[in-house]
This record gives structure tokens, C-alpha cells and sequence, in this order.
């Protein structure tokens, strides 16, 4: 019986492709930076996958997992992950040293729609976990600056030692064309230079116009719910926030189940969903 | 009352516009229904062997049927109302390698499944359409070349003639009766089989042992009418009609928390389910640590760990939250996305459920005035 006709034996989307480590860079508690190249690889091959994607990646013999690709498409190599080990595949990776050999597959996922962005102001709110979406898409409209209005950026950290980002932070700071708002939960640190509280609470104070403004919120179910809130009483349209989902995931071709959000597969449809999809997503606000 | 087809100038297929050169004998072929003998089943069923390897449902204990190689003698039982488990085990085998690795060259593909055809007699209209249903999943947007080896190397030959039982309710789903997915499909119409032909391979099997096959006349359609009103009458049928809108309603109804209660989440009804295809990964490595495979698994929804993410984060924490997924997948979600529920309503989740969960019952719940 004909099934396919599209069908080419030679294509398997479960077949990792091998990589090596290049760099694995600590950042700050258990989360790494890990610099990866493909051993196949065409040139500028990463060129082509959007900020918002993300990869499988492999520790042989530990298994796989997904990981939002933190470069920039706009930077050809290497490619970058931000690794927070929590779990076996996770703490394999951090743990590999340079040259070691791991599996990657990808990229997948829809990724943030950049061609609708392009020509709008743009926001970015974000934590720590959920960083590495925010670090794709603000190195990519920053190497192509011309191409966006207004830029800005809230990272909201738990505590002035723990910022994920730092290093990006501090290029980021410096920069004229980004308007960027480092802000603590903790009030650990009395001599922390720059803001305290919840990202809500700097919203207001940044000079933004909602019918010109797309906001990419970067975090946790709370951080959207919090901050959506409050964008959405500024006047923002629940089509112009976008949010991006982390689940479990088996294939990453919406198959296996894991990401299943109602109708919707977060490795085919998402990771980026607008706030008005999440909201009428079950189990996601 | 019959249609009248508006006149066209354009001709059409298998016709010429002038028709008067035609050479009778090179006429395409429309009859695609044949009849079949009920005592030329066996020598047919021998004849069908010469295309692959045959199996068929066999009686492996009281009312407990097995899709199993048909040997010698012919055992196959046309009186399964449903087998122990579905076809999908020979599509997505219960643990499937998908590749093997090493620590120093990586990995490399699985073999894909190049062995000779498997041809499934016996399947009844509801589980011909779970396996429609599990193309559209695995030939999606990443054609799964695993699956896709393992469909394109089965045939199917459907059945009907069996009476529905209390736990069918295929009628509901609309999955009584089958138009596509079949090579061949035998309905019992007394003392004989209509024969549908569904693909050329059918029909290829068909001419092979063609002195079994006579034409259809008019006693043989008078005897099918009958019988698809009889057959209408065998259902006592649960509404579904606008069953996601009702449980769209229902979201937060009692019934999910007091179901909850009842089932132990054992994934019984998933295993045994023909259109449950959810899978988990796993990598085992070999005793010499470097080199090992990976496996993907059959998995269910109804597992605590299913959406559980490394750091602890689940998204469905509580039973009550898992089995709403299961349900909501089935009838709200996969017609959100395909346009009909992936349910077959083939009645192997309720024999298997050993809390006696009833899809129907819970239907019938559902659409209750109270909720």
C-alpha cells in the first residue's frame, strides 16, 4: 500500500549527526555555555536555523535531550547551548571536555517568527531559565540592528550572583542602541549597581508603544503569567507577546507525545506560541 | 432519488468523448467488487500465502484472540470481534531500535525493516481506520522512516461479519465501515463474501486464485443492502456528534476527579489502544560501556512521569490532570488537528481496563444534564 510518495529511505529524523565540544564554558551554578560543531558540516550550515529553534542533542550512552540553540544565526559557528545541568543528559554534558563527541539533530521547532518582527520595536523580558531563546534573538537583532526600531531588554535574576547571561549582560549594558534593565529578586548584594524587583515593576518606566512593539517573554509559566498581565493592561495584544515552552521531548518531530500542549506538538508548532495561543492552551498559564 | 450530473464537455476518465472505437476488451476494469464462496475462504486464504507472510485472528483462549501466522491448516477464526492487541504491533513494534552508538564513531541508523510482506487478514472496518489514523501521525511533517518501511510492506485484508458487542462502538466513531486502507475487504452476506478490491495488489491476489471469484448480481447487492440495515440495528450508540464541544464545556467536571479516583494509571487501555503510538526513548548501553542502541518504547499519558521534565517540573502532576489529557487527546485535540477524534471505538481499552473504565459509560457521564 503507497503511504508516501515523498518519502526518501535515506532521510531519518531519529539519527543523531556527530558533533564535537569545542568549548564548554562555565557560567554560574550548575549552567554551562557548550560550543559545539558538526563533523559534516557544510559551511555556514547554523546560518539557517532561527533564533527559537532548538536541537536534541546526545551524551552517548546517557541519552537525549532538548536544548534551545542560544547563538545567533547571524554568527555561523560554533553553535552554542546553554546546558543547566539538572538530570543525566544534562550533567553528561556539562561534564564533556573538549573534542569530546555528542550526537545533534535539528534544528526543529517553528522559532520566532523574524520575518514579521523585522521593522518593530522590540522587547525582551527574561530569566534565567529560558535565557537561551532571549540570547538568540537579541544577538540576532542587534548584528542585524538596522533591520528593527527600538531595542530593549529586562533580565530579571533571582539574585545579583546568579545571572546566567552575564557575560552577554555585559556587552549588552554598554550598548547605546539597547536600552537594557538588569533587575534583582534578592537583596543580597547592597552595592548591586543597576535595578531591583520584578520585571513588571520596569515596564512602565520604559518608553515603549504597544501597537509598535512585538515582546518576546523568555522565562517560567509564572513570568508569563505575571508579565503578560501586565502587558496586556498596558495595551499590548495578546498577538504581539510572544512566549516560548519547554517540555519534555522524545523525537522532536511530533511523534513521541512528551510536548503535547492540547492540539498542539511544542516541537512542530511551537516552541513559540503568541500569549493568545498559550492562553488558550491547557496546562500552559 | 438519483443526481443528475450537470453535462461536461470534458472527457472523462477511462472514456473517450466519441466512444465508438472503443475495443470492448480494453475497457478499464470498473467492477471492484467480487464474490467469494464461504467455502472457497480456505483455498483462497492458501492462495493469498503466495504474497507474504499471512496472518490472521486465532482463538488463544475463551473470547482472547491473537493476530498470529496462519500455518497449514487453516485456523483463522473470522469470529474475533477484536484481537488482545492491535495491529499497530506490526508497525511500531513494542521496543524498536532506532540506532546504534559508540563512545568513538557515534551513531548510525537502525536497519529499516526490509523484510517480505505482511499481509493481516481479518481486520475489521475499526482498526483498518486506526491504521489510516496512525499514517496521518507518522507521515507527517518528518515522514518516520521506521513506520513507513514496516506500512509499506503490509497488506490488508479487511472482514465484517461479526456482530458487535456491548464494548464496540465504532458506529459512534464512524468507524463502521471502511472505503480505504484495504487491499481486499470480505463482507459476510449469508452464504457468501462480497469482495471489495481496494488496490491492484488486491486485485493481483484476487486473479490469482480468480475461478473462486464470481461476478456480483443483483441477489448479492439485495443481500448486502439487507444486511447493512440489519447491521445498523447492532449498536446501541453513544452520541459523539459534538462530543469536543461538550467536553470543552466539561472541562473542570467532577467526572474527571471521581474517574481519577477509579483508574490505577497502568496503561493497559494505551498498550492495547490502535491508535495510542506515543513512544519513550531510551539508550541501553552494551557490557563493554562504549557501544549500545536506541530504543524507542511504547509509553502512556496516564504514567506520572510521562510529561515530567528533568528539574521536576510536570506539567500533569495529578491523575485527574492525566487521564483529561488521554481523553481530551482522543476526542478533542486530534480533531482539532485532523478532523476526526483518534478514537476507533474498537472496545480494547474497556476489556482491558482492570478498574472496568468505560470509554461509553464516561461518554455517556459526560453528556449527563449534571456533568
Amino acid at each position: 500500500m503507497t503511504v508516501s510518495e515523498t518519502f526518501h529511505p535515506s532521510m531519518d529524523p531519529h539519527l543523531p549527526r556527530a558533533a564535537r565540544v569545542l568549548g564548554n564554558v562555565p557560567l554560574v551554578e550548575t549552567y554551562h555555555l557548550l560550543q559545539l560543531s558538526l563533523e559534516d558540516e557544510a559551511p555556514h550550515e547554523w546560518v539557517m536555523h532561527r533564533p527559537g529553534q532548538f536541537v536534541m542533542a546526545s551524551a552517548i550512552g546517557v541519552g537525549e535531550a532538548p536544548f534551545t540553540i542560544a547563538s545567533s544565526p547571524t554568527r555561523s559557528r560554533p553553535l552554542e547551548l546553554v546546558v543547566h545541568a539538572v538530570g543525566p543528559v544534562t550533567q553528561a554534558l556539562c561534564a564533556s571536555k573538549e573534542n569530546t563527541l555528542v550526537g545533534l539533530r535539528g534544528p526543529f521547532g517553528n522559532g520566532y517568527p523574524v520575518e514579521t518582527l523585522v521593522g518593530a520595536d522590540l522587547l525582551v523580558l527574561t530569566q534565567n531559565p529560558g535565557s537561551s531563546f532571549a540570547r538568540s534573538l537579541l544577538w540576532y537583532a542587534l548584528d542585524r540592528r538596522q533591520s528593527f526600531g527600538t531595542l530593549s531588554l529586562i533580565y530579571e535574576t533571582p539574585d545579583p550572583s546568579r545571572v546566567v547571561l552575564a557575560r552577554d549582560l555585559s556587552a549588552w549594558v554598554v550598548r547605546r542602541d539597547l536600552t537594557t534593565v538588569v533587575t534583582t529578586l534578592g537583596n543580597s548584594a547592597p552595592d548591586w549597581p543597576y535595578s531591583r524587583g520584578a520585571a513588571a515593576d520596569h515596564l512602565r518606566k520604559l518608553d515603549i508603544v504597544p501597537k509598535n512593539t512585538y515582546v518576546a517573554l523568555c522565562g517560567t509559566a509564572a513570568f508569563y503569567r505575571e508579565n503578560g498581565h501586565a502587558l496586556v493592561a498596558m495595551g499590548f495584544s495578546r498577538g504581539r507577546i510572544l512566549i516560548a515552552l519547554a517540555r519534555r521531548m522524545r523525537c522532536g518531530t511530533g511523534v513521541c507525545g512528551h510536548c503535547k500542549v492540547g492540539s498542539k506538538n511544542v516541537c512542530l508548532d511551537g516552541p513559540v506560541f503568541t500569549y493568545w495561543d498559550a492562553s488558550n492552551l491547557p496546562e500552559v498559564m | 432519488m438519483l443526481v443528475k450530473r450537470p453535462p461536461t464537455d470534458r472527457p472523462v476518465f477511462g472514456q473517450t468523448t466519441g466512444g465508438e472505437h472503443i475495443n470492448p476488451s480494453l475497457q478499464p476494469d470498473r467492477a471492484v467488487s467480487r464474490i467469494l464462496r464461504k467455502k472457497d475462504m480456505d483455498a483462497f486464504l492458501e492462495s493469498v500465502k503466495a504474497f507474504g507472510s499471512l496472518y490472521g485472528p486465532r482463538q488463544v483462549g475463551p473470547n482472547q484472540y491473537q493476530l498470529m501466522p496462519v500455518g497449514d491448516v487453516a485456523p483463522v477464526s473470522a469470529e474475533c470481534r477484536r484481537t488482545i492487541l492491535p495491529p499497530k504491533k506490526f508497525l511500531i513494534p513494542a521496543r524498536d531500535d532506532l540506532c546504534h552508538f559508540s563512545a568513538d564513531t557515534g551513531y548510525r541508523a537502525a536497519e529499516v525493516y526490509t523484510g517480505e510482506r505482511v499481509i493481516l487478514f481479518g481486520l475489521h472496518a475499526c482498526d483498518i481506520h486506526a491504521l489510516v489514523t496512525l499514517d496521518l501521525v507518522f507521515n507527517g511533517k518528518y515522514p518516520d522512516p521506521r513506520y513507513l518501511a514496516r506500512r509499506q510492506a503490509l497488506a490488508v485484508i479487511g472482514f465484517s461479519g461479526t456482530a458487535p458487542d456491548g464494548n464496540c462502538f465504532c458506529h459512534a466513531m464512524g468507524t463502521s465501515h471502511a472505503d480505504r486502507g484495504f487491499d481486499l475487504f470480505l463482507t459476510d452476506i449469508g452464504d457468501e463474501y462480497l469482495v471489495r478490491i481496494g488496490s491492484s495488489l488486491g486485485d493481483d491476489m484476487m486473479r490469482a486464485r480468480v475461478d473462486l471469484f464470481g461476478q456480483v448480481e443483483r441477489e448479492h447487492i439485495d443481500a448486502y443492502k439487507e444486511r447493512s440495515d440489519r447491521r445498523q440495528t447492532q449498536f446501541d450508540d453513544t452520541v459523539v456528534e459534538d462530543l469536543p464541544q461538550i467536553l470543552e464545556l466539561e472541562h473542570d467536571s467532577p467526572i474527571w476527579r471521581e474517574l481519577s479516583e477509579r483508574c490505577f494509571g497502568c496503561g493497559a487501555c494505551a498498550a492495547v489502544c490502535p491508535t495510542c503510538y506515543c513512544y519513550d526513548v531510551v539508550d541501553l548501553v552494551g557490557t563493554d560501556g562504549i557501544t549500545g542502541r536506541r530504543v524507542r518504547q511504547w509509553d502512556c499519558c496516564l504514567f506520572q512521569n510521562f510529561a515530567e521534565m528533568s528539574g521536576g517540573f510536570n506539567p500533569r502532576p495529578n491523575r485527574t490532570d492525566r487521564i483529561k489529557h488521554r481523553y481530551y487527546h482522543k476526542q478533542v485535540h486530534f480533531v482539532e488537528r485532523f478532523g476526526r477524534p483518534s478514537c476507533v471505538g474498537c472496545g480494547r481499552c474497556v476489556e482491558a481496563c482492570p478498574a472496568e473504565i468505560s470509554l461509553k459509560d464516561v461518554i455517556a457521564a459526560i453528556r449527563g444534564r449534571s456533568g
